[in-house]
């Protein structure tokens, strides 16, 4: 996908994911790869981000003898993701309205 | 490659970040490679070698810096010539970090050449700036001393030149600020075609691993 995810937009995403359930790193990069085409390195900053924010908080797992590390969604991260859905909600209802706009020409 | 050489090297690589901070990277790549199943060929396959991860990380690591610390509302405490001094120092370590991590692969060469010459492009506006400044209230001083040196041969003269020497003088304070807004922008143009490209360098791994 040619268009670029902006880095409020990620945030929303990764947000939106962590409010269903807690996920670790490559099962949370994994979802959003599904659909988008980004990075592992672009997954590490953004949740750092994220939790230098206080938006997510992170615990350790034991699992096969290594630690995985879980992020959790916080309750200011729970604010942040209705504030994101607002803005996004107002954001692409104006691209669609403009971009997916019946036109008079368009073969009618 | 082993993996436990793989991220020895990468944390090699990883200069500029604090010890807790590259755990930090070390312990989230570590934990991918693991849960993903990457070892060996994989893992350069899927991440590049060490250095090149380590370059993707930091460019993403400075540009993510950069965007939040221009968001964030000023230091109430920390004076506007401090900020400035901040940014600008944040700014060139930006342009630093990208220009190093571009250099790991062919096929950005083109892309450094650009970011290079924008960057010499700013400095000779800045010199050309202050140049043209410097002139400006040399001209000035010289009307101005000229004037009162023949102050008692004509003193029409001596006027009309020290007032031209003073528009000079005081046009400095009016073109000092404009001078500094030109090349300001300048940079930032620079500053934000680093951006793009370092958005679309940390993008994908697939940027000439295959050389590795």
């Amino acid at each position: 996908m040619a268009m670029q995810l902006s880095s409020d937009l990620m945030d929303g995403l990764v947000l939106a994911l962590l409010s269903d359930e807690d996920l670790y790193g490559y099962a949370l990069t994994k979802q959003v790869q599904e659909r988008f085409s980004v990075s592992e390195s672009t997954m590490y900053p953004v949740l750092r981000r994220l939790k230098s924010k206080g938006w997510v908080t992170t615990y350790d797992e034991p699992f096969e003898g290594r630690n995985r590390r879980y992020y959790k969604i916080s309750d200011e991260g729970r604010s942040e993701v209705v504030r994101i859905q607002d803005e996004w909600r107002t954001f692409s209802g104006n691209v669609n309205e403009i971009m997916m706009a019946e036109r008079g020409d368009n073969g009618e | 490659m082993e993996n436990n050489i793989y991220f020895t090297q990468l944390r090699g690589h990883l200069f500029g970040l604090t010890e807790d901070e590259r755990d930090d990277v070390l312990a989230f790549y570590r934990e991918y490679a693991a849960d993903a199943g990457l070892s060996g060929e994989k893992l350069i396959a899927e991440f590049g070698t060490p250095k090149q991860l380590a370059r993707r990380v930091l460019v993403d690591y400075s540009i993510r810096y950069d965007d939040v610390a221009d968001q964030e509302a000023p230091d109430e405490g920390s004076s506007a010539t401090k900020q400035f001094k901040s940014r600008i120092r944040r700014q060139l370590n930006l342009l630093w970090v990208v220009v190093v991590g571009l250099v790991t692969s062919v096929v950005w060469i083109p892309a450094i050449i650009v970011i290079l010459l924008g960057l010499f492009v700013v400095v000779l506006v800045a010199v050309a700036v202050i140049l043209i400044l410097l002139a400006l209230l040399f001209t000035g001083l010289f009307q101005v001393v000229g004037a009162i040196a023949i102050i008692g041969q004509s003193w029409q003269t001596a006027l009309f030149q020290g007032g031209l020497g003073l528009i000079w003088i005081g046009l400095q304070f009016i073109a000092w600020p404009v001078g500094f807004v030109v090349v300001r922008t300048v940079f930032r143009v620079l500053m934000n075609f680093v951006k793009y490209i370092g958005r679309r360098f940390t993008r994908k791994p697939q940027g000439g691993v295959k050389h590795a």
